[in-house]
């Protein structure tokens, strides 16, 4: 595929790119992959984001035991981890580091970096249900984003570049949406290990030319079919780092294709566009926290089960794998129900997996994913 | 079944026991406490409490009464509501019990069948295996509170509640447990949540965004109890309610102080610990227990003016944060070893608070009140606030623990230790426990650590005093 | 034996082994070692036995004795018990008095002991519950590999790649080497892989402590050279290990012992 050539040269050179307009004075804005930082803010403000989104290496588990007690998510715990190795380079040039609270597993995330890194933390609550105040909670979140980015920045952030930001914004969305409905397909035209990594780059790469190859490889795209598998399965649960590709490289290395995935972090959420008309901030919120499928520490938590169920049906698939990070408690106690909720409502069988980012998981886990792919086969009832 | 001699350790007068014989009967055979465990919490009793205190033995009394009240809860009540910990709601609901004296308001999980099955007669194996069966599996660090709240109710050990109240503004547990269980047995739940999101450095200036956000969820709460328990909790009940919470918060606020400023530390702190679960809680036997800690305090105080006590004079003192809550016997090992600990509370009233009197009278001052306590809020207040309590308790050292299973208490201690060092030059050590399980983490366990940090304190003193 | 010398001994029960130290005036009179079997009571005796023997002393000859180690509340004839923490840090500091850190590998537990001028421990960092990190963890992976114990840290030595090897459980670790080998490395990287995460398992865990030199290394494992050489390599530091590294507790609290007679006979 011509474009993801592109997007690859792109890519390599991105990190020099980084480094250099740093070196201008341009200041490169982190932020914790939970899908609640509007990047537009951001662009708006004349810095760039960058998402830190790394995970799979134990390394960087092992080093942060020095920090953390281990009892916290591994993919958070990681977090501290990489920036002490001072090895990722995206993590090595962020001036501040924009950590939207989702719940006490990320809130680890900046304390941890708050107190041993030299890197700025700021913060704003995400509230766990959708109501009104929850939903004005957010929004004044939204209002200290932008104040703090204005002050950091020392620029303004206008309405009229904030809106053309935005406008990127949804046809970045709306390119990932289309190549996501390809993989309806019969025989998707793109790969769940494709998808995954695309859906990451967008975490990094510079958002114009992103936005100019996604649109590209949507035309190169239409019409035409893959391989085809042995089973569609649907991956969901906590968090799905650039880096770690196991379960969707050992489950479509087994012959499964992996068609659709709902993460609350490290996959970009593109189902919803930005609506430009009335005040913009409420608009955001409205995006990002309103219409946003919630993660599992939602109140209440059906919104999420049916919207997984939902994307299985549209997907016609054959089977869920429900991967999360050891110690996400949230994630952990909903799949004993979402097990239960799935399997009566749709038939589909569920997959628990749980990982701490230990190499000694991938011989079980290929066994247990290879005989996954086979049983459920054709097994929707 | 022999229970005369357990109760008579409880403070229970003869005819009390015969008069409460067919409840404690009928309560003993529903949590399956027969004469093996009977004679167990008489042990567990006489070894870890100071039964020669009239009021400690009072206020056991107090905790088998709730465990007694729990027991019957669906035949002696109209209607059940659970609400357990953290607690500040519970405010609410002792307002509550004023308007709706038919209505049982309990906190099962986290206070009494922790305290009662699991402290005292250390049978909470069974509930917390049950627990681990119904969503909150072993190995993945869930709460052993809230593994015995879904353990108790999924085993049938106490009634299925009309409506349990949810506090999620700390930390997720409880509302994903109580989630849990309204998904497999549709018991309603409302939520007290809330945002820890204060920046760095921010504490203890905390401004009023978050506070305001609970108390807005409060309100809600309060709405939904009324429409459950079909009555309102008008205004006057409310404010009996927050009067009856200061009131024993009060008491054990002089008894705190008693046994944390005496040198040589007057009695085991596993009875403040006992005191400890009764503020925010919605006791069945509220003025009892006031009673008891008075009692109490007038006993502590006179072993206090004849300078006896349980520690030698001059023991290091540690300020032991967050003690390891199910286990006296915990707290009892670090007395052994020979530290005395002034204070065993991460959240209790900060040195400025306690100067002050402050009425607790509307949620947004309570909630304030709780944020005020460093932990609650973010690390930095965390750390800051204990070094604040080492300070203001004048103490040699620090012990740190954090329950395991314990997200919010899990992200300070390693960062408070570089930084209490650093600030105050004394000794600090990080210990992991669990609060509220001693499968994993018994006294026996943790005792080399404690020893070699006593004797650690006791070489330090000895250099600095020659 | 001079007349008027009095010997004391220092018994130190450990999950794996025991051991006793036997001095007088300080100086090591006859120690012994053997592995702790199913009673404590019953190992503690027969290791202070075995000392005694040695020097043609009975039990009766020891004017006071600490226990020490896991199994030192215990331990019947013994006047006092102290943690083996504090006896690492007596007996390195009676050895060698620059020393200001100690890492000390055991059976079940890792420990790293940090020691203030005068030889006092003034922090510590010990492992919570879990084998990885320590001897018995080594011991596993050299029945998985099919090689003894004292093999391993020679062979560990011949590696050019060591593995990497991830897991923080040893259980899991078994099956990390089983999956290891099938994509065929060799047996030395694997040995070198398993070192070096038993070493980097303690260095992250004493962190907080901090590694101030000089830094001894005590405790069963320390014989081992593989583990000696990665440590080094991990610490950027020499790390000093004596004649005998496993006794250093027994060794503390037979110093402890003497000083404690000491004190009771000026007092």
């Amino acid at each position: 595929m011509e474009a993801m050539r592109t997007l690859q040269d792109h890519l390599d050179r991105r990190v020099g790119e980084l480094q250099r307009l740093k070196k201008e004075g341009v200041k490169i804005i982190g932020y914790a992959p939970g899908g609640y930082m509007p990047e537009d803010l951001v662009y708006a403000a004349g810095a760039v984001p960058v998402g830190l989104v790394r995970g799979g290496d134990h390394e960087a588990v092992a080093e942060s035991a020095a920090y953390l007690p281990r009892f916290l998510d591994t993919f958070c715990r990681s977090q501290i981890g990489y920036k002490m190795l001072g090895e990722e380079p995206l993590y090595e040039m962020v001036d501040l580091f924009v950590v939207p609270v989702t719940d006490n597993n990320m809130r680890a995330v900046a304390e941890s970096w708050s107190f041993y890194t030299g890197v700025e933390v700021f913060r704003f609550g995400v509230p766990h249900d959708k109501e009104d105040d929850a939903y004005q909670y957010y929004l004044e979140g939204l209002r200290m984003l932008r104040d703090k980015l204005e002050r950091f920045t020392g620029n303004k952030i206008e309405d009229s570049r904030l809106k053309d930001s935005i406008r990127l914004s949804n046809r970045m969305w709306e390119s990932l949406e289309k190549l996501s409905l390809l993989r309806k397909s019969a025989r998707p035209p793109v790969s769940g290990a494709e998808f995954a990594r695309l859906n990451h780059a967008s975490f990094y790469a510079d958002k114009p030319a992103l936005v100019n190859i996604l649109e590209s490889l949507c035309a190169e795209l239409k019409g035409k079919e893959g391989p085809g598998a042995k089973s569609r399965v649907l991956v969901t649960g906590s968090t799905l780092a650039m880096g770690d590709y196991k379960i969707v490289d050992l489950t479509e290395g087994a012959g499964g294709a992996v068609v659709i995935e709902e993460f609350a972090e490290g996959m970009r959420h593109y189902w919803q566009r930005v609506n430009l008309e009335g005040a913009v901030l409420e608009a955001l919120a409205d995006r990002y926290f309103r219409r946003r499928v919630p993660p599992a520490w939602f109140r209440p938590s059906r919104e999420r089960i049916d919207f997984v169920m939902k994307l299985a049906r549209e997907y016609a698939v054959d089977g869920i794998i429900w991967y999360q990070l050891m110690y996400r408690d949230g994630y952990d106690i909903q799949s004993f129900y979402f097990e239960k909720i799935v399997e009566k409502e749709t038939g589909l069988r569920v997959l628990k997996v749980q990982s701490d980012y230990d190499r000694s998981e991938i011989g079980p886990l290929r066994t247990r994913l290879e005989t996954f792919v086979e049983t459920v086969k054709g097994g929707r009832k | 079944m022999k229970y005369a001699e357990l109760f008579r350790l409880c403070g229970f007068e003869p005819a009390e026991i015969e008069k409460e014989s067919p409840r404690i009967e009928k309560a003993f055979r529903k949590f399956g406490i027969g004469d093996e465990d009977i004679k167990r919490a008489e042990g567990r009793i006489k070894e870890y409490y100071d039964v020669e205190l009239m009021g400690v033995r009072k206020l056991l009394g107090v905790w088998m009464k709730e465990l007694i009240a729990l027991a019957l809860c669906r035949e002696e009540h109209r209607k059940v509501v659970y609400s357990e910990w953290p607690g500040v709601q519970n405010i609410l609901l002792m307002g509550a019990m004023h308007a709706a004296p038919d209505v049982y308001f309990g906190t099962p999980g986290s206070q009494t069948l922790n305290l009662v099955m699991g402290g005292i007669f250390d049978k909470l194996r069974p509930i917390l295996e049950a627990g681990e069966e119904t969503g909150l599996p072993a190995g993945s660090a869930h709460c052993a509170l809230w593994q015995t709240h879904v353990g108790a109710i999924a085993k049938g050990l106490i009634p299925k509640p009309d409506l349990m109240i949810s506090a999620g503004w700390y930390c997720d547990q409880p509302a994903e447990a109580d989630q849990l269980l309204h998904e497999l047995y549709g018991i309603p739940v409302v939520y007290l949540d809330g945002c820890l999101d204060w920046q760095w450095g921010e504490w203890p200036n905390i401004g009023t965004r978050q506070i305001k956000y609970v108390a807005g969820k409060w309100a809600k709460v309060k709405q939904k109890v009324e429409e459950v328990i079909g009555r309102e909790i008008p205004f006057e009940a409310e404010r009996q309610g927050l009067r009856d919470n200061a009131k024993l918060f009060y008491n054990f606020n002089t008894l705190v102080e008693l046994v944390g400023k005496a040198d040589p530390q007057p009695v085991s702190q596993t009875v403040t610990d006992l005191v400890y679960w009764m503020s925010y809680t919605p006791l069945q036997n509220r003025e009892e227990a006031n009673e008891a800690v008075t009692l109490l305090c007038k006993e502590v105080k006179q072993r206090v003016d004849q300078g006896k006590g349980v520690l030698p004079k001059g023991a290091p003192r540690v300020y032991f944060g967050l003690r390891i809550a199910v286990d006296p016997g915990i707290l009892r090992m670090v007395e052994d070893v020979g530290l005395s600990m002034p204070i065993i509370f991460v959240d209790w009233l900060t040195p400025q608070e306690r100067q002050k009197t402050s009425s607790v009278a509307t949620p947004e001052k309570v909630m304030e009140g709780l944020f005020r306590r460093g932990c609650l809020c973010s690390a930095s207040g965390a750390i800051d606030y204990f070094a604040e309590y080492c300070k203001a308790w004048n103490v040699d050292g620090a012990i740190l623990c954090y329950p395991y299973s314990c997200r919010p208490y899990t992200i300070p201690p390693l960062m408070a230790k570089k930084a209490i060092k650093e600030r105050l030059g004394i000794p600090v050590m990080v210990l992991e426990g669990d609060a509220y399980d001693t499968r994993q983490y018994s006294a026996g366990a943790l005792r080399t650590r404690v020893e070699t940090f006593a004797e650690l304190l006791k070489a330090r003193k000895a250099a600095t005093a020659a | 034996m001079e007349r008027g010398d009095v010997a004391v001994a220092g018994v130190d029960v450990g999950a794996a082994t025991a051991k006793t130290v036997i001095i007088c005036d300080g100086r090591v009179l006859a120690y012994s070692i053997m592995p702790t079997g199913h009673s404590v009571p019953r190992t503690a005796e027969t290791v202070t036995k075995q000392a005694l023997d040695k020097v043609g002393l009975s039990l009766a000859d020891l004017r006071y004795i600490i226990s020490t180690g896991y199994g030192r509340n215990s331990v019947p004839f013994a006047n006092k018990a102290v943690t083996e923490i504090i006896c690492h840090g007596k007996g390195a500091y009676h050895l060698r008095p620059a020393v200001r850190t100690i890492v000390d590998i055991g059976g079940q537990d890792s420990k790293v002991i940090g020691l203030g001028e005068n030889g006092n421990v003034t922090d510590f960092a010990m492992n919570d519950k879990c084998a990885a990190g320590t001897g018995r963890f080594l011991e596993v992976m050299a029945q998985v590999l099919d090689l003894s114990i004292e093999e391993m840290g020679p062979v560990s030595l011949t590696s050019k790649a060591p593995c990497q090897i991830s897991s923080t459980c040893t259980i899991f670790a078994e099956s990390e080497m089983v999956s290891l080998r099938a994509e065929g490395r060799s047996r030395e990287d694997l040995v070198a892989g398993i070192h070096r995460s038993v070493v980097s398992r303690v260095a992250v865990m004493g962190r907080s402590v901090g590694f101030r030199r000089e830094v001894m290394f005590t405790g069963g494992v320390a014989k081992n050279v593989g583990v000696r050489k990665f440590l080094e390599d991990e610490l950027g530091m020499e790390v000093i290990v004596t004649e005998e590294p496993q006794i250093m507790g027994a060794l503390g609290a037979a110093l402890l012992a003497g000083a404690e007679l000491n004190a009771s006979l000026t007092s």
